[in-house]
C-alpha cells in the first residue's frame, strides 16, 4: 500500500534486516572483548559460558555485558521514538532530543535524584515520563501557530532544552551532595558509564513494552502518513491514534533518558537513513531502526570508551559529533517534511 | 529580499523637528537610565557578596591605599569582575545587534551563529595544546575559532531563500557540534565534567585585573568600529536591492561588519566563556524603546547588556551563599524563554 522508495524491497529488507541483527551480535561479542583489559573471542565466550578465570569473568558478566546490552536497548528505544514521532508529525526534524521531550525527562530525573535521594530508582522512569509529557506538551502548544511548521517545532524545542539544560547545571550547582554532581551532569551529555545489571533490570520492561507497542501500531503511523483526512475516512481514529503513538514514543526516549542521560541525535539520523533504505513503510522502518539504532549506539560507546587509552568519552559526545552535521544538512537542503 | 521582522521600518526620510527631538530626548532619558542601572550594578557588586560591605567601606577601600582585607575584596575580587561582567555584556550586546542587521535576522546572535561555540572551542583548544601562550593572545584566538565557527551560518545568510528560523536551526546545530568538540576536549585534558559544564556555562568568576586589560581594548575599538558604521547597518536593514543602490558595497562592507561583530564576541568569550542569549535579547529590548536606527540602537544595546550581565552577575553570586551559579545558567534561564517569544514571532 505504502509506496517504497528505498532500494531494498521484500525479500531484500528481510535479508538486510537478518545481516544486520547478525552485525549486532558480532558486534555485541566483539564489544565484550574492548576496553582497558583486552580480551580475545575465546576469553569472552568462556567467560559467558562461565569457564574463566575470576577476573575475566567479573570484567565480561559484571562490567561489560550490561553496559552493551543497555547500548543496545537504549539505541533502539532512541532510534524507535524518534520513527515515531517523525512519521507522526510528517517532521524530519521530530525526534525526541530536539523536541525538547528528552530535557523535560533528563529535569525531572535529575531533580529526583538530588532533591529526593531515598526515592526507589525504579521510580526514575516514570518520573521521566511525566516530565517528558509534560514538556512534549509545552512544547507543542508553544510551537503552535495555525498549526505547526517543522522548523518552529525544531526551534521551539531547542529553545526549551536550552532552558532544561540551564535548569538542570543549576539545580546541580545549588545542590550540596556533591557526590551526585559528576553522574547529574553526566545526564546532560548521555553516558553509559558504570551502568549495571539493576539499570539493565529497570530498562527491560519499558524496552519490551515500548518496542512491542510501537510493532503493532507502526501500521497506523503509515494511514496517517496520508493525511488526516485519509486515515479518518479509512475508518481510524484519528488523534486517538496520534496520542497513543506519541505516547509511546515518548514512553520509550523518557525511560532511556532514566537510564543514561540525553543521548543526542539517535532518534533523528537512524530514522531517515532507515527511510533512505526501505522507504517509509513504517511497518519495516520501526523495527529497522530498532535494530540499525542499537548497532550504532553500541559502536559509539565502543568508540567513546576506547578511542583514548585512560579517557572515556561519554557516548553522547560521539552522537552529537556525528549527528549534529547531519542535522546542519538536513535543515539546508530542505529536507524538513516527510512524503509518502 | 526583503526586510526583516523588525518592529518598525526605518524611517529614512526626514522627520518633523518635534518628533526628532522626542526621539532624541527619549534616547537620552533611556541611555542615561541604562547607564545607571549599569553603574549600580557595579557598585552593587562591589558591595554585596560573602561578605556584605556598606557603600562607606567600598569607598573608603577605592580611595584609601591602605590594605585591609576590605580593600581586597574590593579592589582585587570584586571591582574587577563586575568590570568584566559589564564589558563582557556590552560587546555581546553590540556583537548581536551588528549580526541582526548583517544577516536581516532577529534571531541572529553570536551564540545562535555558532560564532561564541567556534571562539570557545578555540579558546580551550589553545588552553589544552599549548598552555603556555600568553593572555593577551586569548582574543585574538578567540577571533579565529569565532570565525571558523561562524562561518557556516554567515555564508548560508546570504543566500536568500534560507529563512531566519533555518538559520538559527544550522547556527545550534553548529553550535552544539562545536559545544561537543570543547567538552570532548576539556575532558581529554583532565577536568572534571563539572568544571566542563562550569566554563561551558560561562561566568565571570575569578576574573581579574588582567582580564580587565584584556577585553578593554576591544570594547573600545568594538564600540567605535561600530558606531563608525551605524549609517550603513541603517541601509543594509533595507534590504540587499536598495543597499546596493545606495552606493553601499555591500560585500566589502559586509566582510568588516562580520569580522567587528566576531571581533566583540570573542574577546567576551576569550573571559568569560560562551554565555548565551546576551547578545540576542540586548538588541531587541533596545529596538523596542528606541526603534532600528543603530546610531540610537548600539549604545543602548550596549548598556543594557552591561547592565544585564552584571546584574545577573549579582544575583548568581547571592541567590544562594556561599554558592555560585554559573552567569550563563542564570541568562540562559532568562533568554530562553524570551527566545521562545522571539521564535514564535519569527516563524
Amino acid at each position: 500500500m505504502i509506496a517504497r522508495r528505498g532500494g531494498l524491497t521484500g525479500p531484500s529488507v528481510l535479508t538486510f534486516a537478518a545481516l544486520a541483527l547478525a552485525a549486532v551480535v558480532a558486534t555485541a561479542m566483539l564489544s565484550l572483548g574492548l576496553g582497558q583489559a583486552p580480551l580475545s573471542i575465546a576469553e569472552v565466550l568462556a567467560a559467558l559460558f562461565g569457564d574463566a578465570d575470576a577476573v575475566s569473568s567479573t570484567v565480561v558478566l559484571d562490567l561489560r555485558l550490561p553496559r552493551i546490552i543497555l547500548a543496545l536497548m537504549v539505541g533502539a528505544q532512541l532510534a524507535v521514538s524518534g520513527a515515531i514521532l517523525q512519521g507522526v508529525t510528517r517532521n524530519a526534524l521530530a525526534s525526541p532530543d530536539i523536541i525538547g521531550i528528552t530535557a523535560g525527562a533528563g529535569f525531572v530525573a535529575v531533580v529526583l535524584v538530588l532533591m529526593v535521594p531515598e526515592a526507589p530508582r525504579a521510580l526514575l522512569p516514570f518520573a521521566a515520563f511525566g516530565g517528558a509529557t509534560v514538556t512534549g506538551g509545552l512544547v507543542y502548544g508553544l510551537a503552535w501557530k495555525d498549526g505547526v511548521s517543522p522548523e518552529r517545532l525544531a526551534l521551539v524545542g531547542v529553545a526549551v532544552t536550552a532552558i532544561f539544560q540551564a535548569a538542570v547545571t543549576g539545580v546541580v550547582t545549588l545542590s550540596v551532595e556533591n557526590n551526585n554532581v559528576n553522574l547529574a551532569l553526566q545526564w546532560l551529555t548521555g553516558s553509559l558509564y558504570g551502568r549495571e545489571w539493576d539499570s539493565v533490570a529497570l530498562l527491560v520492561p519499558w524496552f519490551v513494552l515500548g518496542l512491542g507497542l510501537a510493532a503493532l501500531v507502526a501500521h497506523k503511523v503509515n494511514l496517517l502518513l496520508l493525511g488526516d483526512a485519509v486515515a479518518a475516512g479509512l475508518g481510524m481514529r484519528v488523534e486517538v491514534a496520534r496520542v497513543a503513538l506519541v505516547a509511546v514514543a515518548i514512553a520509550l526516549a523518557a525511560s532511556a533518558v532514566a537510564i543514561t542521560g540525553t543521548i543526542a541525535f539517535i532518534g533523528l539520523v537512524i530514522p531517515h537513513l532507515v527511510r533512505l533504505l526501505v522507504g517509509a513503510d513504517h511497518r519495516v522502518v520501526i523495527p529497522l531502526s530498532a535494530i540499525i539504532g542499537a548497532f550504532l549506539l553500541l559502536v559509539a560507546d565502543d568508540v567513546a570508551r576506547t578511542v583514548i587509552p585512560t579517557l572515556e568519552l561519554p557516548a553522547g559526545l560521539l552522537t552529537a559529533l556525528l549527528g549534529a552535521p547531519y542535522f546542519i544538512y538536513l535543515i539546508m537542503r530542505s529536507k524538513t517534511r516527510i512524503a509518502v | 529580499m526583503t526586510a526583516p521582522a523588525t518592529r518598525s521600518s526605518i524611517n529614512a526620510g526626514r522627520q518633523p523637528l518635534p518628533v526628532a527631538v522626542l526621539r532624541l530626548g527619549s534616547f537620552a532619558l533611556l541611555f542615561v537610565a541604562g547607564a545607571l542601572l549599569l553603574v549600580l550594578g557595579v557598585l552593587l557588586d562591589t558591595r554585596i557578596g560573602i561578605v556584605d560591605l556598606s557603600l562607606a567601606e567600598v569607598w573608603r577601600a577605592l580611595t584609601e591605599s591602605e590594605l585591609t582585607q576590605t580593600r581586597a575584596i574590593v579592589w582585587e575580587l570584586r571591582l574587577p569582575r563586575a568590570l568584566v561582567a559589564a564589558m563582557v555584556g556590552l560587546n555581546l550586546a553590540v556583537a548581536g545587534a551588528v549580526m541582526q542587521a548583517l544577516t536581516r535576522n532577529p534571531l541572529a546572535s553570536p551564540s545562535l551563529t555558532g560564532v561564541s561555540a567556534g571562539a570557545g572551542l578555540a579558546v580551550v583548544a589553545s588552553l589544552v595544546f599549548v598552555p603556555a601562550r600568553p593572555l593577551e593572545l586569548t582574543p585574538f584566538i578567540a577571533f579565529a575559532g569565532g570565525l571558523a565557527g561562524g562561518a557556516v551560518v554567515f555564508s548560508l545568510a546570504t543566500r536568500s531563500v534560507v529563512t531566519p528560523i533555518r538559520l538559527a536551526l544550522a547556527g545550534i546545530a553548529t553550535a552544539s557540534f562545536l559545544l561537543a568538540m570543547t567538552t570532548g576536549l576539556l575532558l581529554l585534558n583532565g577536568d572534571t565534567v563539572g568544571t566542563v559544564y562550569f566554563w561551558l556555562a560561562g561566568g565571570v568568576a575569578g576574573r581579574g585585573w588582567q582580564h580587565v586589560s584584556i577585553v578593554l581594548p576591544w570594547v573600545l575599538v568594538g564600540l567605535t568600529a561600530a558606531m563608525l558604521m551605524t549609517r550603513q547597518l541603517n541601509i543594509l536593514l533595507l534590504g540587499e536591492d536598495v543597499a546596493k543602490s545606495l552606493g553601499i558595497a555591500t560585500g566589502r562592507t559586509r566582510a568588516v561588519l562580520m569580522l567587528v561583530s566576531i571581533m566583540l564576541a570573542g574577546s567576551a568569550v576569550a573571559v568569560a566563556g560562551p554565555i548565551g542569549f546576551v547578545g540576542l535579547i540586548s538588541p531587541h529590548v533596545a529596538r523596542f524603546l528606541v526603534g532600528p536606527d543603530h546610531r540610537l540602537l548600539i549604545p543602548l544595546a550596549a548598556v543594557f547588556g552591561g547592565a544585564l550581565v552584571v546584574w545577573a552577575d549579582i544575583a548568581a553570586r547571592n541567590v544562594q551563599r556561599p554558592l555560585e551559579i554559573p552567569v550563563g545558567i542564570l541568562i540562559a534561564m532568562l533568554g530562553g524563554p524570551f527566545f521562545l517569544f522571539l521564535a514564535r514571532r519569527s516563524a
